[in-house]
């Protein structure tokens, strides 16, 4: 495949969500910052209601999942598309469709939830006008993923392409369904589910969309970045294809262990909390597979930030998807669910896992995309520490937190009476509060650090292709 | 051991839980069973192989592997 020209594949558009990336991990990190501020300090929201934590809080998330997260994986599943199957995308103005339709979603996101306007369901807030362009923009992106991996110069699909491919048409089957609701007006509509189904259903999508779109989308990533970035072919190939099969047959049954203890049938949380640990399994399996693909090279990890990056968020990984199972299990479930040890978790997998790869990913793509080498090395691994001493700070806050809060509310005297108030609960969270808006702070700082590193990279190696152009022409 | 053991156990009781789910895990284990044959089977070993390489060929004329070049130096941290 090497002697494929470089201009034949649509770098454009994957440069355009890169960047997108890169902007949307610093917004998205900067509203979550003000918002963790929020909680320790409350007069922050000064009583206005655009800015309190109930509007901000998805903000956040929408901007981090779909606005970073979503651009990560666009940029990435274009890029490693083009490259394994040895062929331009299928259809340029379909890429750019996808581009600027997706980011219409997330500002769309950023102005109407500040305004209040909400379906309530968590990761699936905004109304209906914005869940249509969102379903058509990602079917769009399949159709075009499909195409191309059907136009392929190889008679094999690299594995990569296959968790990208799952990922795309589970979110697309998650996406639809769950945003089913009857309009009422232009931005009002009622979910077509009520009472018990709608929390299955909610849960349904909101676990899967954690292990199609924020896991197998981002395993896509892994397969093919950290081979890449470590030189070496990745540790088991046949450990992949098993993994892949073992993630695709578990994952879907794992949302109802969100919902024990309530009107559920018991089995259903039984049935999630059970695969939730045989999950274990493939998921180990596959960080150890990232991570022994270094095997007998970890010296590179001296020398190579960006390979710190994927290697680190594997480690993060294999600790989010251990700690998952066990806050699933009925015993440790009634301790831990409604409180920040929840928090700690979900954060453990996003910053730790899902962010840590990503940025892996842009960097590794700036470099190849520009043709250059990163502005500064030195900053790429400021960046590493800021965004790993700040992760580690934000989960031991919330899993401190979160255990006290259990403990707090399930305390009782000898009498039967509770021990504690709920808002004593509050007040001892204060202290943690701020650790963690310490820590979000810490990795926001290193978001801008990397933004600032790759406009840097991008101008001076135009520049430079500019004044070679000149040099060029003058002869 | 016995804490293997005692997963065994835990996996167990809930997968019974449920008729369905008995009959759903049956079908799920049946074909994981039946691509790990495949996979894992020694006449596959040398395709499997070579697709994982399938990366590290996809280089673009004049594009270096590793272009991130830093000098080996001591680190406190690794």
């Amino acid at each position: 495949m090497s002697s494929i020209d470089h201009q034949n594949y649509n770098y454009d558009v994957v440069k355009y969500f890169s960047i997108s990336a890169c902007i949307y991990l610093v917004l998205g990190t900067a509203v979550g910052v003000w918002i963790a501020s929020e909680l320790a300090w409350p007069f922050l929201n000064f009583d206005i209601p655009y800015i309190t934590f109930g509007r901000l809080r998805p903000v956040h998330t929408n901007i981090v999942v779909y606005g970073f997260g979503g651009s990560v994986l666009m940029a990435t599943a274009y890029y490693v598309i083009q490259r394994t199957c040895g062929v331009r995308l299928w259809s340029d103005a379909m890429a750019w469709f996808t581009f600027w339709g997706w980011n219409l979603y997330v500002i769309g996101a950023m102005i109407t939830l500040p305004l209040g306007i909400t379906q309530g369901k968590e990761y699936a807030e905004l109304e209906w006008p914005l869940d249509i362009l969102l379903a058509v923009v990602w079917i769009t992106y399949t159709i075009n993923f499909i195409m191309t991996l059907s136009h392929r110069k190889s008679s094999h699909i690299y594995v990569a392409n296959w968790f990208f491919l799952a990922m795309m048409i589970m979110f697309t089957y998650l996406h639809v369904i769950n945003s089913l609701s009857i309009p009422v007006s232009m931005w009002k509509s009622y979910s077509i589910f009520a009472g018990v189904q709608d929390a299955m259903v909610q849960w349904w999508w909101g676990h899967n969309a954690i292990g199609f779109y924020l896991t197998a989308g981002f395993l896509g990533i892994m397969y093919y970045f950290v081979p890449k970035q470590a030189e070496r072919p990745i540790y088991s190939y046949r450990l992949s294809v098993i993994h892949f099969w073992a993630l695709i047959f578990g994952y879907v049954w794992l949302g109802a262990h969100h919902l024990q203890y309530t009107a559920l049938p018991d089995w259903t949380g039984s049935l999630g909390a059970a695969i939730s640990l045989a999950m274990i399994i493939p998921s180990w399996g596959g960080a150890l597979n990232g991570m022994f693909t270094l095997s007998g090279a970890w010296d590179k990890l001296r020398t190579d930030y960006i390979l710190r990056f994927l290697i680190v968020s594997l480690a993060f990984y294999a600790m989010s998807t251990f700690e998952g199972p066990v806050m699933a299990s009925k015993t440790v479930n009634a301790l831990s669910h409604y409180t920040d040890w929840t928090i700690g978790h979900v954060h453990s997998g996003a910053l730790g896992w899902v962010a840590m790869v990503s940025i892996g990913a842009l960097y590794h793509m700036v470099e190849r995309m520009w043709n250059t080498t990163m502005f500064s090395v030195r900053l790429v691994n400021v960046h590493f520490w800021l965004a790993t001493i700040g992760t580690a700070i934000y989960i031991t806050s919330m899993w401190v937190a979160g255990i006290m809060q259990g403990l707090m509310w399930r305390a009782y005297d000898q009498y039967g009476n509770l021990s504690y108030t709920f808002v004593e609960s509050v007040a001892q969270m204060h202290p943690y509060y701020i650790m963690r808006a310490m820590g979000g702070f810490i990795f926001f700082c290193g978001a801008v650090v990397m933004l600032f590193n790759v406009l840097t990279t991008i101008y001076l190696a135009n520049k430079k292709a500019s004044e070679a152009k000149v040099k060029l022409q003058l002869g | 051991m016995e804490i293997l053991l005692l997963f065994l156990k835990v996996i167990l009781s809930l997968l019974t839980s449920n008729w369905l789910v008995v009959v759903t895990t049956l079908i799920g284990l049946g074909c994981m069973i039946l691509i790990a044959i495949w996979v894992f089977h020694p006449d596959n070993k040398t395709a499997y192989d070579s697709y994982a390489n399938i990366p590290l060929e996809d280089l673009i004329e004049g594009e270096s592997q590793h272009s991130q070049k830093t000098k080996p130096h001591f680190s406190i941290f690794l």
